[in-house]
């Protein structure tokens, strides 16, 4: 037994219990008490701060040996070598003279072939290839339900280079750390998949508590979720909890008994920020990435608007949408738009968005955000039938307007993530404003998000069911055909388009079903 | 379904899959990029003669770090004196690299404390932090008994901590 105190600790605890804890071997009871203990006790995060400052270290010590320097040293050795099963099969299978004389010809014969087939003459291939990788939901048959894969796509053409079958309930699709993340459910075990970019399962998480949200950085998953609200689905106290991905040893985790539910959450710079719905309103509150421990908090002081597009993050401010708490309650609702300081939960800037008309509100959704600015979609719904968008960009430093573009579409507001910002470009989806045709005018726009100048539009063939994803040489979308009934599915498929000119580069058609992300490796 | 463990699999693949995780073992192991090359090499080697059986293992990185781990305390038991040559002065340690005085110091710092370790604190500290073996497959790899192997690598990530604050505080 190790008997090791931590050094400051003022209940003494012992580095065996905590480096038990971090491993995940302590029972759920003995854990909880360890995880009180940690969120009061500075020695305690200390300990573990530096603990995985030196898994960090040794990670970064990393040789320079390539895999072509050993590929070129093992290939000639094969060469010469026969694989032990074949040369047993020879001589098990002949008599000593004949096995003799056998094993000379097959000897050349294994040398010819395994020189021609098995052993490659030009170096191992090496993965340059960039992939999209798309979460896919299936329709099933009751009571199986809805089946799941992750697949993977070659960029350059949008050839299926993978299909990998995950589990029934699969939520979302994360990447980070050159890794892809699906947090699922088997039976009772919540737990996290890990991919390798060739879709290969390199390794699985498994977490106490349903987390519905996932972020991958810095060799950590981070995990947030779990509430008491059951039209959420979910069950287990609100936590945030850190896994290292390459053990599976957690590194921290904070719970927030008396929360009702944790919404929307974002990495920003070194601390996970995101809103914690207490019994008595709203906080916006930040934690340490690397020790768990509470940065700040704020209290907004309205109604947090919890759908998609509420929350967004440049390097330094933390965006979010409030309803306007006086028209909350009838149904001219207006909405805030406020920017908080990410290193101290300050807040900079609140605008508000007066309802118009009679009847309705506005509905303000966060698309992405930059230094200069967030960029935001605002729909004014004037009358129960009628609205109008506009495209906008407000200042990070001031919240003022930098630019107003009305659109007579409605912009689509991601239902994971942000739309992306590349070359000082931002690029959008619309579709038609009329409910009855929902396909009829969708279009991938190209926006300069200095000026607001619409730079290029294309008009799409079908319903765009993905945020666009920006790769190294376009934008791929996902898009469905919606059923026209009877039993007749979703017809779907992934497109990609020049980010130039917003020309088609390729189109793969899937087999039936629907998308639920499209993402690519950073 | 599509499986790193499928029958069909070949050596190439195979190769490629894991070769930067075992040569990447061998050189925490040994500090000495010319012996993990060496000993990275030996182990694919026996792999590709063992390969139709391999193939078959439900986890053939077991195996094949089991190998490695027993190349590695053969040669440097054999060699009799620390290992540990000059590290290359290549792009990642070259000083126009960014932070390039804390990042070579750090690596040379790693190096060092990796040396004063015992062969088996290292394979143990590196599976378990870098590689994420289980305890379980760590045992498996370096013959211990399975209770006994958490208590040892908690006890080699102890060490590190020590020598590395130590070396630390040497060089400050």
């Amino acid at each position: 037994m190790n008997s090791t105190i931590i050094p400051g600790c003022p209940e003494d605890m012992s580095v065996d219990t905590l480096t038990r804890w971090r491993d995940g071997l302590l029972a759920a009871s003995q854990a909880q008490s360890v995880e009180r203990h940690i969120s009061t006790c500075r020695a305690c995060r200390a300990y573990l701060e530096q603990y995985q400052q030196d898994v960090q270290r040794l990670r970064r010590f990393e040789t320079t040996v390539t895999q072509q320097d050993v590929w070129n040293r093992v290939q000639p050795r094969m060469r010469r070598t026969v694989p032990a099963q074949r040369m047993r099969a020879i001589i098990a299978g002949t008599s000593a003279f004949l096995a003799a004389a056998i094993m000379v010809a097959l000897f050349a014969t294994v040398l010819h072939n395994s020189g021609k087939k098995n052993v490659a003459s030009t170096p191992p291939p090496v993965v340059t290839t960039l992939h999209l990788y798309a979460l896919v939901q299936r329709a099933g048959s009751f009571p199986s339900g809805p089946t799941y894969s992750l697949n993977g796509y070659d960029s350059t053409n949008g050839h299926n280079a993978f299909t990998h079958p995950l589990p029934s309930a699969t939520f979302t699709l994360v990447t980070g750390n050159h890794m892809l993340g699906v947090p699922s459910i088997q039976g009772a075990n919540p737990f996290l998949l890990l991919f390798d970019a060739n879709g290969h399962q390199t390794k699985q998480i498994s977490v106490g508590t349903s987390y519905p949200d996932v972020v991958l950085s810095n060799g950590t998953a981070f995990f947030v979720g779990g509430n008491t609200d059951i039209a959420h689905m979910n069950s287990g106290a609100p936590a945030f909890a850190a896994y290292d991905a390459t053990t599976s040893a957690r590194i921290w985790q904070h719970n927030l008994p008396n929360a009702r539910t944790i919404d929307n959450f974002l990495l920003v710079g070194h601390d996970l920020i995101g809103n914690v719905e207490m019994p008595d309103g709203p906080v916006l509150t930040a934690f340490d990435s690397t020790t768990g421990a509470q940065a700040w908090q704020a209290t907004p002081g309205a109604f947090t608007d919890l759908g998609s597009g509420s929350i967004g993050a440049s390097v330094d401010t933390v965006f979010i949408v409030q309803y306007n708490p006086s028209t909350k309650t009838t149904l001219k609702s207006g909405e805030y738009l406020s920017a908080y300081d990410a290193a101290t939960g300050t807040m900079r800037w609140r605008k508000t968005f007066a309802p118009q008309g009679t009847t309705a509100g506005v509905q303000l959704q966060i698309l992405a955000a930059d230094q200069n600015a967030v960029y935001c979609t605002v729909i004014n719904s004037t009358t129960s039938t009628n609205s109008t968008a506009q495209l906008a960009a407000f200042a990070t430093n001031d919240g003022h307007a930098v630019w107003s573009v009305p659109e007579t579409d409605v912009i689509n507001a991601p239902t994971n993530g942000f739309v992306p910002i590349a070359n000082g470009t931002l690029f959008v989806t619309s579709s038609a404003a009329s409910k009855n045709s929902p396909s009829a005018s969708s279009s991938l726009l190209a926006v300069n998000v200095q000026t607001g100048a619409i730079l290029w539009q294309s008009p799409l063939t079908a319903t765009p069911v993905t945020a666009p994803l920006f790769f190294n040489t376009g934008i791929a979308l996902g898009m469905q055909t919606n059923s026209t009934g009877g039993g007749i599915p979703n017809q779907v498929s992934i497109m990609a388009f020049r980010t130039t000119d917003g020309s088609t580069l390729w189109k793969t058609p899937m087999t039936s079903g629907s998308f639920m992300q499209l993402v690519t490796l950073p | 379904m599509m499986v790193a463990q499928a029958p069909t699999e070949n050596f190439e693949a195979f190769f490629q899959r894991h070769e930067p995780r075992i040569t990447g073992y061998l050189w925490r192991m040994t500090c000495n990029e010319q012996l993990a090359l060496d000993l990275s090499q030996e182990t694919f080697v026996r792999a590709w003669q063992h390969f139709a059986t391999i193939q078959t293992y439900p986890q053939p990185a077991a195996w094949l770090f089991r190998v490695a781990t027993n190349l590695a305390l053969h040669e440097i038991r054999r060699r009799a004196s620390p290992v540990g040559a000059a590290m290359l002065f290549d792009d990642a340690n070259d000083p126009a690299y960014s932070d390039p005085g804390r990042r070579f110091a750090e690596r040379d710092l790693v190096r060092q404390t990796l040396l004063e370790l015992s062969l088996k604190q290292r394979a143990l500290l590196v599976l378990r932090e870098v590689y994420g073996l289980s305890f379980e497959e760590i045992a498996a790899t370096l013959d211990l008994a399975p209770d006994a192997t958490r208590m040892a690598v908690s006890r080699a990530r102890q060490q590190f901590r020590q020598v590395y604050l130590r070396k630390e505080q040497d060089h400050a």
